[in-house]
């Protein structure tokens, strides 16, 4: 080019770095170990008496992090010491709100990629005009990602002391007043603040209290001091109109002395009023423990084991007392089938554990969705229920009637009130899968009890693959056969032999008949089961009726007897049980147990003896079995006594809402749940034990335990 | 056999449920028992050094909070005048990503590092129970077998080596009340440095 051009790019270049060497207030960047760091500011030159903002700035490395003023359950804060020439005041940081950075199982405070810093410097107004000022600033911080490195760099700039009002830098204004408006504003007069202390959790309330601007959607809370909340255990949210409260967990170590007061910084995802600085005296309110609502993540390891186990509870579901009726049928079934077409059966192994996993699915489905509704259920919620345990019952009597061969329905009814019979023996398969679910599930046998907990805990997928699994666990025996149907040629050829053996199969139903009368029995008392022998009887005679009565209006006789059972199934159901304080629950001497509560459980922990808590409910077979064949061993009887421990019994025969929250602290979702407190144990480590329990079992976990000192 | 395999799944199932959960040992409780190996392999149990006032101190030598208090001789001063005083030292390495023994071995050495036994928790059962989190985290445990002091080692919570001087150190503190059979004047602090490596 020629040296006219020359010339008027050099001095646009001259001119150029004059100028920005003339408004450079900032310092130099210093490259340190993932973070570049500077100190900048948002003026141009300083006026004496007016306060201008200066920023230490640190552009991190990614997934690197720093820390805010608390910076949570590890970590340290970043400190800035100022050297100031005379005239010059630094304030204190002022912090942007940060983030929660999860480093299971801990939790930090703190920033991410870019953050400025901010303190506010105040020239003195008898500052000299013309200077220019050296300032300088000693940060230190620590930047982490795994592992951590501490930093310090010292930074200093000059600036210009001007008599006329500052400009704007051109670079940093913009950025710091992005920053200034990430700073925690003081509390609308339309809020108000407040906190309670429930000694096992912390309950942090943001209400409504003037109107003109409404409540933010949501909310987090970043506490300035510690051991006010356990940091990485997300708080429950309560949203309403009016109030948002957030429930944290506190933390079970904390010092004895602790100031009541707490600040700390609210953010509320509001554009025009990001963050809140709020403070109070915080209130003591009655002891509420901490209620885990939130879904831990579940790792793909975990998730795995827990299907595992799934899997292995659905095999054992097949054994269980509750379910094996139906399984006996299952085989049945196969037994007339096993001189048919192979592929046939095979289809017929896939009906069933279709029907069997779409149960399942849709079990599933209804928890979750009744799980997001915030009701309290557990697993075996539908024994609770009179009208359904009686609509077992009932139909299992028909079954049984059937199997006893005293009425035929052409092929054998497995459908409930399914109008599918000869045509396609498919749906009868899947149907007879849906029928196996329904009974098996209040059953808990020992693996499904964690996985079911676990998958409860852990949201909709899991819940999904761990009900998947506990289907496919209970049909693979019969996918099985139906597979290799060489397997068959095991099972007997069929024969005269078959009747005999199907009318014994309908024992084994009635008596999961009279199991059901008896839960049925404890729900709705003597009359509700009165009501529902009365409504066998007219089955009976309606079974009666189709083969021995008259041949004219034998059709419209038969829907009468129908009508009338379903009357008095239903009006036996409404009855309710009379239910005293004493009332022995399942019989036999349970005498010297004591009804559970929290409260008296936290009371006879205090006493320092060992307690002993059995959740339990009648319609759980496993927990009446363990009753009869554990705890009325005479030697754990004993034990018992020797050590001194206090016994307390949890019933959930009915719907309980109580007891389905204590089963949910413990990760639990079904009965039985066997817990013991040894003492001076933290609440934390509450043993459980295994759900089939023998005396050996009971009595290992007593030996353990200090004999009961003798009164002095 | 059938038992011991119930047994078995049935603790795995419980523990994969709670190990979620992070315990926390009150002050004043007795200090929760554990069994961890040594770097030579050697069993350590707490129930059996009961008589013995013991100090459990959570360990990582690529912190720099670790580094501060070993780099100035701090943490084996410490270490060897109370050891010398009959306090078993336990440093406890909770987490899976640790060096190998050997190379731990080596790093005592060349710290010249006076604890009794350096344990090695690497399913972080330990840590869970006693809530450790940060490297370092201290514990002091009293010759009954009561938790007396759970916190930070020092009130200067900077990986800065200078700091020391003129800090107060807890931990020295608890163990000299405790070895009086006085009771520990500050029982509880806010433990500083990097998190446990779970």
């Amino acid at each position: 080019m020629n040296n006219w051009n020359r010339l008027k790019s050099f001095t646009l270049l001259a001119s150029f770095l004059a100028s920005s060497f003339i408004q450079a207030a900032e310092s130099k960047p210093i490259r340190g170990h993932h973070t570049e760091s500077m100190v900048v500011t948002d003026v141009s030159w300083v006026q004496p008496g007016k306060p201008f903002w200066v920023a230490l700035r640190f552009e991190m490395d990614p997934h690197w992090h720093t820390y805010w003023l608390n910076p949570g359950d590890s970590g340290s804060v970043t400190t800035i010491k100022w050297h100031l020439p005379k005239g010059f005041e630094a304030g204190p940081i002022q912090w942007p709100y940060p983030v929660r950075m999860p480093v299971p199982p801990l939790l930090n405070y703190g920033y991410e990629g870019e953050v400025y810093l901010l303190t506010q410097i105040t020239p003195s107004a008898s500052l000299p005009v013309g200077t220019t000022q050296t300032l300088s600033a000693q940060a230190d911080w620590l930047i982490c990602k795994e592992t951590c490195i501490p930093e310090r760099a010292t930074h200093s700039f000059q600036i210009a002391v001007k008599s006329e009002a500052p400009a704007s830098d051109p670079t940093w204004a913009a950025p710091i007043k992005l920053t200034l408006g990430r700073l925690p504003k003081s509390l609308p007069k339309e809020y108000e603040f407040r906190v309670v202390d429930h000694s096992e959790s912390l309950e942090v309330i943001l209400s409504q209290k003037g109107p003109g601007r409404a409540l933010p959607k949501g909310l987090q809370f970043f506490p300035k001091q510690d051991s006010w909340i356990e940091n990485a255990v997300d708080p429950a949210v309560k949203v309403s109109s009016q109030q948002i409260t957030l429930t944290f967990k506190r933390p079970a170590a904390r010092p004895a002395q602790m100031s009541s007061k707490l600040d700390g910084v609210l953010v509320t995802g509001l554009a025009d009023l990001p963050a809140v600085e709020v403070g109070t005296q915080v209130v003591v309110g009655p002891k509420k423990a901490f209620v885990n609502t939130a879904v831990p993540k579940a790792s793909a390891s975990e998730m795995l084991k827990m299907i595992f186990f799934a899997l292995i509870g659905g095999l054992i579901l097949n054994l269980m007392p509750c379910v094996f009726p139906i399984i006996s049928i299952k085989i049945l079934g196969f037994v007339s089938q096993a001189g048919g077409d192979k592929k046939k059966i095979r289809h017929h192994g896939l009906a069933f554990s279709a029907g069997v996993l779409i149960s399942f699915w849709v079990l599933a489905a209804s928890l979750v969705v009744v799980r997001e509704a915030g009701m309290q259920l557990g697993w075996g919620f539908q024994l609770q229920s009179p009208l359904f345990l009686a609509f077992l019952a009932t139909l299992f009597f028909i079954l049984g009637m059937n199997l006893l061969g005293t009425f035929e329905i052409g092929t054998r009814l497995m459908g409930v009130g399914s109008g599918l019979k000869a045509q396609s023996e498919l749906s009868q398969s899947f149907l007879t899968g849906v029928l196996a679910t329904l009974v098996a599930t209040p059953c808990t046998a020992p693996f499904m009890g964690a996985a079911l907990g676990f998958a409860l805990l852990h949201g909709a997928l899991a819940s999904f693959l761990i009900f998947s699994g506990l289907a496919i666990g209970m049909c693979v025996p019969y996918l099985l056969l139906s597979f290799y149907p060489s397997l068959i040629s095991f099972l007997p050829r069929p024969g005269m032999w078959m009747e005999t053996f199907k009318q014994l199969l309908s024992f084994p139903l009635f008596l999961t008949v009279i199991w059901l009368l008896w839960v049925f029995g404890l729900q709705t008392g003597m009359d509700g089961v009165i009501y529902l022998l009365c409504a066998f009887l007219v089955i009976c005679f309606a079974v009666w009726l189709s083969r021995k009565g008259p041949k004219n209006f034998r059709t419209a006789l038969i829907w009468l007897s129908i009508l009338l059972a379903v009357a008095l199934v239903y009006q036996g159901s409404n009855q309710q049980a009379v239910l005293s304080e004493a009332r022995p629950t399942s019989g036999n001497d349970r005498a010297n147990w004591k009804k559970f509560s929290r409260a008296a459980v936290d009371e006879a922990r205090k006493t320092g003896a060992p307690v002993f808590i059995d959740f339990t409910a009648a319609w759980c077979v496993t927990c009446q079995v363990n009753k009869r064949v554990a705890f009325s061993s005479s030697e754990v009887k004993a034990q018992f006594e020797k050590k001194g421990v206090i016994l307390f019994e949890a019933d959930w025969t009915a719907r309980d809402a109580v007891i389905a929250e204590e089963l949910a602290k413990l990760n639990r979702s079904g009965v039985p749940v066997y817990v013991l407190y040894t003492p001076g144990a933290a609440d934390s480590a509450a043993q459980l034990l295994p759900e089939i329990l023998t005396p050996d079992i009971l009595l290992s976990y007593l030996k353990t335990l200090p004999d009961r000192e003798k009164a002095s | 056999m059938k038992k011991m395999v119930k047994k078995t799944v049935f603790v795995l199932a419980i523990g994969l449920g709670i190990s979620s959960f992070a315990f926390a040992v009150e002050n004043g409780t007795s200090a929760p028992d554990f069994n961890l190996k040594d770097l030579s392999g050697k069993e350590w149990k707490l129930s059996e050094l009961k008589g013995k006032t013991v100090v459990l101190e959570w360990n990582n030598y690529e912190c720099p909070f670790v580094k501060k208090h070993y780099g100035a001789h701090n943490m084996q001063a410490l270490q060897q005048k109370y050891t010398k005083k009959g306090v078993t030292w336990l440093t406890i390495n909770s987490g899976k990503k640790t060096d190998s023994a050997e190379e731990l071995l080596k790093q005592n050495k060349e710290q010249k590092a006076f604890m009794t036994a350096y344990l090695l928790d690497s399913d972080g059962k330990v840590g869970h129970m006693y809530d450790a989190k940060t490297t370092p985290h201290m514990y002091v445990i009293d010759a009954k077998g009561s938790l007396v002091y759970q916190g930070a080692i020092d009130d200067k919570a900077t990986p800065d080596a200078a700091d020391i001087k003129g800090s107060t150190n807890y931990v020295a503190a608890a163990l000299d009340s405790t070895l009086k059979g006085k009771p520990v004047k500050v029982a509880f602090t806010k433990a500083y440095g990097c998190s446990v490596k779970y």
